[in-house]
């Protein structure tokens, strides 16, 4: 045993002068406090991929996430594609081919590298409502989205595909984060 | 149907091409394309 004491509510340590100090308790006291922080957030990033690579579609596996624990999902693209192609990207939820939802884009290059100059950022927040079934929410700031109805369920949902219509692709280095509401 | 390479995120943060089967018209736009605003 290493401290003495412990906290009464989160059994953090708390070491008299004797005790042994251990990295081990302090990690512990830190991922404690972390559990007990992250439980109080209405909000929880609960997923952040880089693009390790060009890719015509890119598929996000969200099968370990219970997404009854939350009422929406907010899914931020931030993925530079280059428009010289005149192509749009989209999203789909399960790889439902019928089920669409166009990505909006911004026409600035301030967010991403000089090195993509001609390119434009395709970014949105994208937010789906998660009741019977899951539901698209009108996004409230990207110039526009198109929107299909989903039978979807939310403990149904397990991943999200973006893909290309051109022969341009998705480069390496853009991100999607995905955040949920905590019911 | 046709094949694809698909680049797949897994929640462990790896990624890898996997291969799927995929309906012909996949890569269609479901709406006109839209100008840049």
């Amino acid at each position: 045993m290493s401290s003495t004491g412990k906290t009464e509510t989160l059994g953090l340590n708390q070491w008299a002068r004797t005790d042994a100090v251990r990295m081990d308790d302090f990690n512990a006291d830190n991922a404690k406090i972390e559990a007990a922080l992250t439980s109080l957030l209405p909000i929880r990033r609960i997923r952040t991929v880089t693009v390790s690579q060009d890719t015509l579609t890119m598929e996000v596996d969200l099968s370990d996430i219970n997404m009854n624990d939350y009422s929406q999902i907010w899914i931020d693209f931030r993925l530079g594609v280059d428009w010289t192609a005149k192509k749009d990207m989209y999203l789909r939820l399960n790889n439902i081919a019928t089920d669409s939802y166009k990505c909006a884009y911004i026409s600035s290059n301030q967010f991403w590298p000089t090195t993509y100059n001609y390119m434009y950022l395709y970014t949105g927040l994208y937010r789906f409502s998660l009741g019977a079934a899951v539901s698209w929410l009108i996004p409230t700031y990207i110039p526009y989205g198109e929107v299909a109805s989903t039978a979807l369920t939310p403990a149904n949902w397990t991943s999200i595909t973006c893909y290309r219509t051109g022969v341009l692709p998705i480069p390496a280095g853009g991100t999607v984060k995905i955040y949920g509401v905590v019911k | 149907m046709m094949t694809i390479e698909v680049l797949v995120c897994r929640p462990d943060g790896a990624q890898t091409l996997e291969t799927r089967e995929v309906p012909d018209n996949w890569f269609d736009a479901p709406e006109p394309e839209t100008p840049a605003p």
